[in-house]
């Protein structure tokens, strides 16, 4: 009984010997706190800071950033609710200071890698105010900024009623990707945000991936074609990428 | 170090009545001593904690389902934007065609969890509705007729279900998410709006629904 049981810890050891072998666990230091991240480290030029927020359920997003990695895409992942003690809410995500987010970017920057952006849903209002914040500074620019199915409305939508964006939306010249669900209502405002998107001077490519809803690799009921998809996140991610490395900022 | 333990311990048992199982904590571990005073207690505050968590997010939910039942008043100037669709069996219908009805416009799709959940209760409204005038006109958003047939054949809603596979009445009615409701008036006028899912049954609902047709 005892050699099985020393056979599987052996087993599971080597399963996760690759994962552990891949991440680095870093902190950065901000004037009010201490940012525990992830990093996937990488040989190539592109180095891609996401904001998933919370540490230990982004398991999808942990195993496309191993992906990125092997693919020479460098992945900073920040635990920005820990480090200001925010439960995951919503309305968390407006009390991380930009601030913290400019120091985040300040040390990717120092790597002198092509920094992008990335979040998902409510969290890409990070992306856009690091962005808008850091163009500010006047200091080497960003490469580009991924938003995942964002969700960037400043109140809840009143049927009939053309809805308000939060505020930092249109604020930055970035070069920006909106990936949506086809199987969500929100494609039906992708035109509008890219509308609003474009208003800060922003490139804005827009994608609708098919036969997924938002959000569709954090979902415990997974469809099918929202598990394949998962599955090829990272090809999306350096898809998205290529197109925002080869766009021109307008100044 | 263990008498401080055991003096947090028996501090503890002053806050936890009718206890009668005591668990001795012997081991040394940093995190416990600093963050609870036993592992035993901890697990009993934990527990409160838990049903005090669990009793407020019940009362949150509750409150919850109560306003979301409210129809928000429709005061746009704007004229009813026009609704001209087919049903799954390729029938035409027009809105304006249903004046002197009250009618529920609702925009909603079958990956909308929402949605799905509240159907049964607008096949229950209809029949609370029984002696008013009143039609459900539920709008797919944009979705592939074998999709809404499947999810028809499931949930056996009792309204006409009209397709927009290119989404033109979406960008009309400025729907933004689902399910999107209107309610019109026996004019073809929008008087109440509603966001989300609700009980379409609920007495509060029928009330003002049949007190809108009194009106008119």
């Amino acid at each position: 009984m005892m050699i099985y049981r020393r056979i599987l810890v052996l087993m599971l050891c080597l399963m996760l010997a690759p994962i552990t072998m891949a991440r680095e666990l870093r902190s950065i230091e901000t004037s009010d706190t201490t940012i525990d991240l992830r990093v996937f480290t990488a040989e190539g030029n592109k180095l891609l800071l996401g904001f998933p927020c919370d540490e230990g359920k982004s398991v999808a997003e942990e195993k496309t950033a191993e992906s990125l990695a092997r693919d020479g895409v460098e992945v900073w992942m920040p635990d920005m609710l820990s480090a200001y003690m925010l439960p995951k809410l919503k309305s968390s995500i407006h009390k991380i200071p930009t601030e913290a987010i400019a120091v985040l970017i300040e040390e990717a920057m120092e790597t002198g890698k092509q920094v992008y952006l990335i979040a998902s849903g409510p969290d890409t209002e990070l992306v856009l105010r690091g962005a808008a914040y850091w163009e500010k500074q006047n200091k080497p620019k960003l490469a580009g900024g991924i938003l995942m199915f964002p969700r960037l409305f400043k109140s809840e939508p009143v049927p009939g009623q053309v809805p308000e964006y939060i505020d930092v939306v249109g604020k930055t010249r970035l070069p920006l990707m909106v990936l949506e669900g086809e199987r969500t209502p929100n494609r039906w405002t992708v035109n509008q945000l890219t509308l609003a998107l474009e208003q800060g001077g922003s490139t804005v490519y827009a994608k609708l991936i098919p036969s997924v809803r938002g959000d569709f690799f954090k979902r415990d009921d997974a469809s099918n074609p929202e598990e394949v998809v998962t599955m090829q996140l990272d090809g999306l991610i350096k898809a998205s990428l290529y197109y925002l490395g080869s766009t021109k900022h307008n100044d | 170090m263990t008498s401080s333990l055991l003096k947090n311990y028996y501090a503890c048992q002053s806050f936890v009545k009718n206890r009668s199982k005591i668990l001795m904590y012997s081991g040394y571990t940093p995190f416990f001593e600093r963050f609870s005073p036993c592992l035993d207690c901890a697990h009993d505050v934990f527990q409160q904690a838990a049903r005090r968590v669990f009793l407020i997010m019940v009362f949150l939910a509750f409150i919850g389902t109560v306003q979301a039942a409210h129809l928000k008043p429709y005061d746009a100037k704007a004229p009813t934007p026009a609704l001209k669709l087919e049903d799954l069996e390729g029938n035409e219908h027009d809105l304006s065609k249903y004046k002197g009805q009250i009618v529920l416009v609702q925009f909603w799709a079958t990956y909308c969890t929402p949605c799905r959940k509240e159907m049964p209760s607008m096949n229950n409204l209809i029949k609370k509705m029984q002696g008013t005038p009143f039609k459900i006109l539920a709008v797919n958003m944009g979705e592939t007729v074998d999709e809404v047939s499947n999810f028809v054949n499931e949930v056996k809603p009792n309204f006409t279900i009209l397709m927009d596979p290119d989404g033109n009445s979406i960008a009309d009615w400025r729907v933004f998410a689902a399910p999107s409701n209107f309610i019109l008036s026996p004019d073809g006028k929008i008087r109440y709006t509603l966001f989300g899912g609700v009980e379409w049954d609920s007495d509060e609902l029928v009330k003002q629904l049949k007190a809108l047709a009194a009106k008119n």
